[in-house]
């Protein structure tokens, strides 16, 4: 079936590109390959309209995004680092980073999110939320400053300039 | 391909086409529940009446006049209903009716010429409410118009326009004291009569200082509200520029926002410290002016509105 054949192909693209984005989010490999199993059936339920997008990419990130969101809310309540904290951990690291994304607005979270886990360009970020680009900006620079002001001015003292490739200086 | 190490790409295709069926299950399932429902309801209704009624014979006709006993048909139009009212609006007591165009921003000119509700379309001008006495409606700002009941036989609606809308920023009060919660909320409102098609607009409200420095992200905020996220909320997926949806005359998004207005960027310096969890470091902010600013977002949308507020010493 030509439809089943070219959701094989997105299949193949797709996939690893959804867990790669949970799996920054979650640190967790299997509940990342989950979510990414998730959002990819909720695109092959819909594939007779979803397959045609222009935007369809950015559409199944966005649903793997939002998914993983979830599973974040789920599982982890919103606790900083104590004031002994070691930023140097990755692990700490990526739990304060993940409880600061989930304080942010849900566009910008998901602006963040798409733009520097999923790896989208802006456009593509503005096409997969339906947002202008101007407001895709907008959304990624208040997103960033919030996410800077919750991490502590002193993050870049030990840190890389980004992590996960979210700019956090 | 660097495919997962619990499962190969096969496993995982065939896992997510299993699940993909099992959701367009799901949904023709609730497709057709929902329809059965909606024949069974209105039958049983007049099925009910009609018990009710012992010496009454039943005659349903298809076509033709109704007997005279019969069952009254329903007469009522269909009708798009008005949205629904936010949960917890405030009295307003600081408006801000947006200009029809991208005007200049912080526009400030003498009292407004309240729109006439007879006028359809209304071209607003830039304005701001001079500010009531404290406890005080602020008058034709916010809240919702009385719907106006659409034609029966009237044409599909056009695409809304930005000059049939106001934003309406709503502050709890005038003057606040330091370190004093501020609860605003932004109101995207249709003052025209009749309905049309809204695209995904949403409203973003920032805190601006005297010296125009944006404290949004800085003033500690809880944020909620009632936008709809078209594309997830439908069955297909569709962007900003084609959700349409049907509304008539009354609010159809609103954002609430509560700020805790204590400025907290002020971290300590020295040795890596993080952010202090119990919010020491956290000064109120100072006395003076702010603004707040309610961005309309979206395609072809509107201009900002503003309205300012006090903190006192």
């Amino acid at each position: 079936m030509r439809e089943d054949g070219s959701f094989e192909a997105a299949f193949d693209e797709l996939f690893p590109r959804a867990v790669r984005l949970a799996n920054r989010m979650l640190g967790d490999r299997a509940a990342a390959e989950d979510v990414a199993a998730e959002a990819l059936a909720r695109a092959y339920a819909r594939w007779s309209k979803v397959g045609g997008l222009s935007y369809r990419d950015g559409w199944v990130l966005k649903v793997a995004t939002n998914l993983s969101i979830d599973r974040l809310r789920r599982r982890v309540p919103e606790v900083w680092p104590q004031v002994e904290a070691d930023f140097e951990d990755g692990v700490e690291l990526r739990m304060a980073l993940n409880a600061a994304l989930l304080t942010l607005a849900p566009r910008q979270r998901e602006a963040v999110a798409l733009r520097y886990l999923g790896g989208l360009t802006d456009q593509e970020v503005a096409q997969a939320l339906g947002i202008s680009l101007g407001s895709v900006k907008t959304h990624i620079h208040r997103g960033l400053k919030r996410l800077r002001g919750r991490l502590g001015a002193g993050l870049e003292e030990v840190t890389p300039l980004a992590v996960d490739g979210i700019p956090l200086a | 391909m660097p495919w997962t190490e619990s499962r190969s790409r096969d496993e995982w295709l065939s896992e997510v086409r299993r699940r993909g069926e099992r959701i367009r299950r799901r949904r023709r399932f609730t497709a057709a529940v929902a329809g059965s429902f909606a024949l069974v309801l209105p039958l049983s209704v007049v099925t009910g009446y009609l018990a009710g009624q012992p010496d009454r014979g039943v005659e349903l006709s298809v076509a033709g006049p109704a007997p005279v006993d019969s069952v009254p048909p329903d007469t009522a139009s269909p009708q798009v209903p008005p949205p629904p009212a936010p949960a917890d609006e405030p009295a307003p007591t600081t408006t801000t009716t947006t200009p029809p165009g991208r005007a200049g921003a912080g526009t400030v000119s003498p009292p407004p010429t309240i729109p006439s509700g007879d006028d359809p379309v209304v071209r607003s001008t830039a304005t701001t409410v001079p500010l009531p006495p404290l406890g005080t409606s602020s008058a034709g700002g916010g809240g919702l118009a009385a719907a106006t009941p659409a034609g029966s036989s009237a044409p599909a609606p056009e695409r809304c326009v930005v000059s049939e809308f106001n934003v309406v920023i709503s502050l709890d009060k005038k003057v606040y004291g330091p370190g004093e919660p501020v609860s605003v909320s932004s109101t995207l409102e249709k003052k025209s009569p009749g309905t049309c098609l809204v695209p995904d607009w949403s409203l973003w409200i920032s805190l601006l200082n005297s010296a125009g420095t944006d404290l949004t992200q800085d003033a500690g905020s809880t944020y909620s509200s009632n936008a709809t996220d078209q594309s997830e909320k439908r069955d297909d997926p569709c962007r900003a520029g084609d959700c349409l949806r049907p509304v008539g005359p009354g609010s159809v998004y609103t954002a609430t926002y509560k700020w805790e207005m204590i400025d907290c960027r002020n971290y300590p310096t020295g040795p890596v410290i993080p952010v202090p969890p119990d919010g020491s470091h956290c000064r109120p902010f100072p006395p003076g002016t702010y603004t707040v600013v309610a961005d309309w977002h979206g395609p072809d949308a509107g201009a900002p509105a503003r309205a300012t507020f006090q903190i006192g010493s």
